[in-house]
Parts: C-alpha cells; structure tokens; sequence
C-alpha cells in the first residue's frame, strides 16, 4: 500500500464511476439534438415557384376563351413551363363555383389543352348558360409544395396545418383528394379544433372534420379504408384570380390584399371608407347590423353589444370630429339617437342614467359618454349634453375610492358586482376625461387623476406584473386625453412600457409564416387579427402624442405604429375583395376580423378607423416608404 | 471497509423528503393543471409519483431496501424526464419546420417549460442517482492486492456501531451514518 496516494486504494473517484449515467446523459442529449434538427428539416415545406404573372395571364385568357366559346389563344412559350404540382381551375360566380376541376399536368400548355377541353365540354353541357359570364371570375390555384404531417395524436394533426395557408390532402392508393385553403375557410375548419382559454377562439385546423369530408369526397365505402393506405398531407398553393382589364391578382387567405400605404392620405381614405360601411350597416332605428360575413352575404352573429354599438358612435364622432365628413356626423347623430331613445333608463338607487338593460355595464355608458362628448366636441350642438351629464353622474358613482370603478351594477337589487372585466376601468377613465372637456366641471378632473393613477400604477404593482400587461389601449387614451389638465411621468413611463411590451409580440416584413409586417402575434399557432392590431395601435398613437406633448416623442413608437397601419391597410377590403364573395362591394369598406376570420364586426371596423386617423396626425408622408 | 447500502442521514432524510413531495407534487399539480385527462400522460405520471413517493417514504422509515428502491426510482423519474424533455424539444422543432418560425411567444412557452421541468425531472434524479450510488467496490491496491472482503457491518449497520466510514469521502467524524432499525 502507498500512503502517500490513498486514492488509488479506494479506487477512482464516484462521478468517474458513474460513467453510465455521464454517457447516458450525454447520448441523451446528442439524440434530441440530432433528432430536433432532422424533424425540423424533414417537416419543411419548400414550395416551389408558380408560373410568371404575365404566364397566368395567357393561362386565364386561354381558359375565357374557352369558357365563352372561343378558339383558345397560344401560350406561345409559356406552354413549356413546368408545373410544380396539380392545379386546380375554378370559375366563381355569385361567391358559388360554376366550374371546378383538378388537373395534373407537365406543363403550362399541357394544363390549358387538358383545362380548356373541359371548359369546352362544360359550355356544351349547358353549365354556363345561367351564368353572366361577363361576370364570373376564374381563380388558379397552383400546388407548390406538399409535405406528410403527423396523423397521431390529433392535436399534433391539427397544428400541422398553418391557418389560411395551407390545404389538406388525403393521400390514398389510387389518388389524392384535396381541400384547398379557400374550401377550409369556407367551411371555417381553420381555427375551430382546440379551444383556448377564455372560450371565445380556438385554435388548430379541425382534422377530423377535414378527413371526413375528404373521405366522403371519394365516395369509397368505409371498409375500404384501410386497404387506400391513407396518409394525411399539408400542401401549399400560389393563387391567382382574374381580373378583367388588370393582370391576373394573387390571392391570400381567399381574397385580394391591398398594397402597402403610400401617404396618409391612404389612411383617411381607409377610415372614411370604415365611415361608409358602418353608414350602411345603420339600420332605420339607428342600430347597427352587428357584423357581416361576406363569405355568405349575410350576418354572421345575431347578437348584439351596446358598448361595442357606442364604441361605433364614437368612431363616427370622432371621425367627424378630424375630417368634417358629414355621412360621419349623420351616422353619428343616428346612432346617439338610437342610445338615447332606446336604451338609456334611470338607474334608481343609483343617480343618473345608464345604459342598458338588468345588470348594467360600466363600459356601455362610459363610451356612451365618450360618443356624446366626442359629438359635441365636434359639432357643439348642445343636442346630447343632457343625457351626457346624467350618464356621468352615474359613471362618477360607479368609481371606487382607490379610482377604480365598479364594472357591472344590478339596480333591481342594487348590487354592485366585485367582478372586473376588459377594458371597462380604461373606458370609464376616457369618458369622465371626455365629460371633462364638455362639461368643464373641475371635480371630473380629480377623479380623473386618481383613475390614471390607479390604472397605471396600482394597478400593476404586483409580483410578475413586468412580464405581461392586459389590453391597456383606453387607459393611454385616457391619459392623452387628460393631458395637461391631468398629467405625470408614470402615465407615460406606463404607455411606453405598453407599447415595448407590444413591439416584442410585432411582426416584421418577411416574417414566416404570414409575411406581412405589423401583426401582433404570440405564436404563428393563431393566424393574426386585426382588432388587436387596431387597438394597440390607438394605444401606440396615443403613447406617440403624450410623449410629444410631454418633450418625450419616441421615435420608435412611431414606427410602432406605422407598421401596424400598413397591415391593416393591406387587410381592408376594397370595393373588389375577391372572388368568393357574392357581394364583394358590401363588404367594401369593412375590416376583417383576421386571415382566418372574413367576417367584418363594428368594432373592428371603428378600432381599425380610430388608429388610422390618429396616423394621419403623426406620420407624415415620406415616413411610409413601402418595405 | 463499507456498507455498500449506507447512507448518510441527512442525504437519507433529504432524498426521503425530496421523493414524497416529488412524488406528491407529480401527482396532483398535473391534475390540477391539466383539465383534459390523457392516459399515456396520466398513468406516466401516476407510476412515476408512486414510485418516487413510495421510495421516498420508505428512505424516511428507514428501510432496508430503501437506497435501491429510491435509486430505481430516481431512474424512473430521470427516464421520464428525459423523455418529456425530448418530447418537448423535439415537439418544438416540429412546430418550427411547420411554421417557419415558433414566435416569441411559443419560444418563450416552450423555454419556460422545459426550465420547469428539468430541475425535478432531470437535475434532481440525477443528483438523488449520484447521493445514493452504492459505494465502490474495494478496488485494488497500489501492490496489485484486492483489499480483504467487507468483515463488518451489513447493510442494516447501526450509524454509531464501530467501524470504518461507509461513504467515500465522508468526513471523518461527521454526522453518524445511516441509522436504519434493524431489519
């Protein structure tokens, strides 16, 4: 034995020992390492490129030619481009597709000859004679990249499948049956499988729904599945509609999208058109038609929100207010009336008067005030200060003394409920500081400033209150609406911290996989939307405005906000939308809820309204060079 | 000289303390979190919290079989994490080739949750397999010699009964060893 190494007479020491557990770990740690990189490559779509603008061109005029009985023009060289994948050629009438057939073809020529000789046989079969030809619209859509998704477990399925971009297809034996993005959106399969917490979205594509109607598609019978060996199968296209007079237009999520703004002027013209639309959704007894789907030419939700209908009033003043436009004021005024004649009631024990029917809200008489001050602000017809000035009576008796406010009040008990809701604090906060600015009674202002204190500093003075916010647009409105009555570094400190928090979640142009620059988007799970968009924005303007009036201005909000405007630009409809709308120049105008949501509500129509006229005050024109 | 099963107390105590609650937490906080009920998760989790609870309990009372049965069960919770943690990154990557891009949110998701579950799942199994590896063979001598087999204690060895440390590197005169009851 040698002393001087004890060591080596116990052996090596235990973590050598252990090398089974040290390898294991690191072997461990190779095969997910290794194993993220290969599925992450394996699962990569790579779609190929479609066929050239001006060879589409030739393609759709071939296929007019044939649809009206023509000899088919030449392709010339464009007959030799290869295709990528089948194409499928639809021919929409009415939102309703007269003509639709998938063909599998080398080459662009190929396409045409096999598309127009069905074209041919259709037009002598009599399925155009009831048609306006003039009218119809054909719509290409080529198969770039197709790629196997997981089948098992079916959520995995369901986020296999990015919303509005991506087809389903049904691989089996002896062929491949397909619904294109257009088809899942019509029968709203896009986000429809996982519900997400609140219960209002839900997430994933609905893979069984999907397979279901693929399956039935076949006309196979049942027991035939497992002997077609199914597999379930992403797919992307490039989309092309015919525009007569104008190239072929790409379509993106089943419609066409707008180009980036090039001046403010843009912007204006987008919220008067917000101001017509919501002009003809005002029905005689001046309430709204609550949204429109223009995918069936007809409402979409039967239901109805006053805070969202005074909400719509406001956007109307407002817009009334920056522009002079008088279809804004009239609009305005019948909305108002519509409030005062129909919906507003004493709210005994309570003083004053509020809106609405049972419990009653915080939030639809506080931007009931916010609607009457901003028409009064714009018109001073005096016509609303009554009705104004009892409404925030009431509103100044909901507050609590930490400045919160009571959101939902029972009067036939008198119950003053501990629940809180969105945005009701921010919105009564704007509507006291609106009253102030009409009524100019000194005592608004106090109660003011202890909302705005509550709002931005109690508020979120809790334990993990840095890392996330709630939906705070109102409250930045509000304090750029007090200033400089009502001012102090902590509301801009608070706005500006909003508006970074924001900027983490906001696109940049070219970002997968949607693209466009200006969304706010937590993961790409969920296709972006555009109120979120348009709300953060009035917030990000306000934030903008403060700063500049307070000696702050942030040059970087301002681009905040630019990008913002721009996606929402882009995703307005103008008055030719797309093909799939059976009227498209209904929905003209109007803001759609999302890529995957065409439907067009009131509120987002005035959120959207209110951010871009707020972007006419502060970007001017060389700021919105396209990206 | 050593007790191959010894153990030092406070490692004893520890472990035992760190696998009920595991075990414990296992058990109720994916209930809790988790509305939907999944099998292949739920009964992962369910044999896994038994197991750690179980060994744990048994580490407390200080039985015989304890350290083996608490190493297994280590292993079982370091397997399973080892899994879930794959199954995470590798769910991660999936989602990524689809979409391009995870996004912050996503990304910040599926970071957090990994980070959540690596320090009771992997890091704490791992140290529990490292506290309760048997002690080593007797290893050969400088002179070629095997030591001379183990005389003494067996592995229910009272913790101040005479005789050499059981565990490498204790200190001397430390805390006693592993006072398990007689079987």
């Amino acid at each position: 034995m040698n002393d001087a190494h004890p060591a080596r007479t116990t052996g090596t020491p235990g973590w050598r020992r252990r090398s089974w557990l040290r390898d294991g770990l690191a072997a461990w740690a190779v095969i997910t390492l290794l194993g993220s990189i290969a599925i992450s490559r394996c699962v990569r779509l790579e779609p190929a490129d479609p066929p050239q603008p001006e060879q589409v061109a030739a393609l759709l005029a071939a296929l007019r030619d044939a649809a009206e009985g023509r000899v088919p023009g030449d392709l010339g060289q464009a007959a030799h481009t290869p295709l990528p994948g089948p194409v499928r050629v639809l021919l929409w009438h009415d939102g309703l597709p007269a003509f639709r057939q998938e063909f599998e073809a080398p080459t662009l020529g190929e396409l045409a000859a096999q598309a127009t000789r069905a074209l041919g046989e259709a037009r002598v079969a009599g399925r155009f004679e009831k048609i306006d030809l003039a009218r119809a619209r054909f719509h290409l859509s080529f198969v770039v990249g197709e790629q196997a998704v997981l089948e098992w477990p079916v959520l995995a399925a369901s986020a296999s499948f990015v919303a509005t971009l991506d087809g389903v297809a049904l691989r089996l034996a002896d062929r491949t049956p397909r619904l294109y993005p257009d088809d899942l959106l019509r029968a709203r399969m896009y986000s429809a499988f996982l519900p997400l917490p609140g219960g209002q979205m839900k997430a994933g594509l609905d893979v069984p729904r999907a397979v279901e109607s693929l399956w039935l598609g076949t006309h196979l019978p049942d027991e035939a599945w497992d002997e077609q060996h199914p597999s379930l199968r992403r797919f992307r296209t490039a989309e092309f509609v015919e525009r007569p007079g104008h190239p072929p237009e790409r379509l993106v999520a089943g419609r066409i999208l707008n180009p980036p703004p090039r001046s403010v002027d843009d912007y204006r013209a987008a919220a008067l058109d917000g101001v017509r639309w919501l002009d003809r959704m005002l029905q005689p007894n001046g309430r709204f038609q609550y949204d429109y789907d223009p995918l069936a030419d007809a409402p979409f939700d039967f239901g109805y929100s006053l805070p969202r209908h005074a909400g719509a009033a406001y956007f109307l003043a407002f817009a009334h207010r920056k522009t002079g436009d008088p279809t804004a004021r009239a609009a305005a005024a019948r909305a108002l009336d519509y409030l005062v004649e129909r919906e507003l009631r004493d709210c005994n024990p309570a003083p004053g008067r509020c809106v609405g029917q049972g419990v009653v809200d915080a939030g639809s008489t506080a931007l009931a005030i916010v609607a009457m001050a901003e028409y009064e602000r714009g018109t001073g017809e005096g016509k609303y200060l009554e009705p104004l000035r009892r409404l925030t009576e009431f509103l100044v008796w909901l507050q609590e003394p930490d400045g919160d406010f009571i959101h939902l009040y029972d009067p036939a008990q008198d119950r003053r409920f501990p629940d809180r809701l969105l945005y009701y604090s921010g919105e009564a906060t704007l509507a006291l500081m609106e009253a102030y600015r009409v009524l100019q009674d000194p005592d608004l202002l106090d109660r003011v400033r202890a909302a705005l204190d509550f709002l931005t500093t109690d508020n979120w003075s809790f334990f993990g209150s840095a890392y996330f916010y709630g939906e705070e647009h109102w409250t930045c409105i509000a304090a750029l609406e007090a200033f400089p009555e009502v001012q102090s570094d902590a509301y801009l400190d608070f706005c500006e911290a909003f508006a970074a928090f924001l900027r983490e979640m906001q696109t940049e142009e070219g970002e997968p996989p949607f693209g466009f620059e200006g969304a706010y988007v937590v993961t790409p799970f969920l296709a972006p939307r555009t109120t979120p968009v348009a709300g953060r924005t009035e917030a990000a303007v306000a934030t903008y405005k403060l700063g500049q009036a307070m000696g702050r201005p942030n040059l970087v909000v301002l681009e905040q906000v630019r990008r913002s405007l721009s996606f929402l630009i882009r995703l307005r409809y103008a008055a030719d939308a797309g093909p799939l709308f059976p009227r498209p120049d209904r929905a003209a105008g109007g803001m759609p809820g999302g890529f995957d949501d065409p439907v067009v509500r009131i509120d987002y129509v005035q959120h959207a309204g209110n951010a871009l006229l707020g972007g006419v005050d502060i970007l001017a024109d060389y700021e919105l060079g396209p990206p | 000289m050593q007790n191959r099963n010894g153990i030092d107390r406070r490692v004893r105590l520890g472990l035992g303390t760190g696998h009920v609650i595991l075990g414990i937490g296992l058990a109720v906080v994916p209930l809790a979190a988790l509305r939907a009920r999944y099998l292949p998760v739920d009964l992962t989790l369910g044999v896994v919290a038994t197991v750690l609870a179980g060994s744990g309990a048994a580490l407390l009372c200080g039985l015989r079989r304890a350290p083996l049965f608490a190493r297994v069960s280590a292993a079982v919770a370091l397997v399973a994490g080892l899994a879930f943690t794959t199954a995470l990154v590798w769910t991660a990557a999936y989602l990524k080739g689809i979409y391009g891009d995870l996004g912050r949110g996503a990304s910040a998701f599926f970071t957090l949750l990994v980070f959540t579950v690596l320090p009771y799942l992997v890091v704490y199994p791992v140290l529990a397999l490292v506290l309760l590896r048997p002690a080593a063979a007797p290893a050969t001598t400088a002179g070629g010699t095997a030591a001379p087999p183990a005389a003494a204690p067996g592995p229910d060895v009272k913790a101040d009964a005479p005789g050499p440390a059981v565990e490498a590197g204790a200190e001397p005169g430390a805390a006693e060893k592993d006072g398990r009851r007689p079987a």
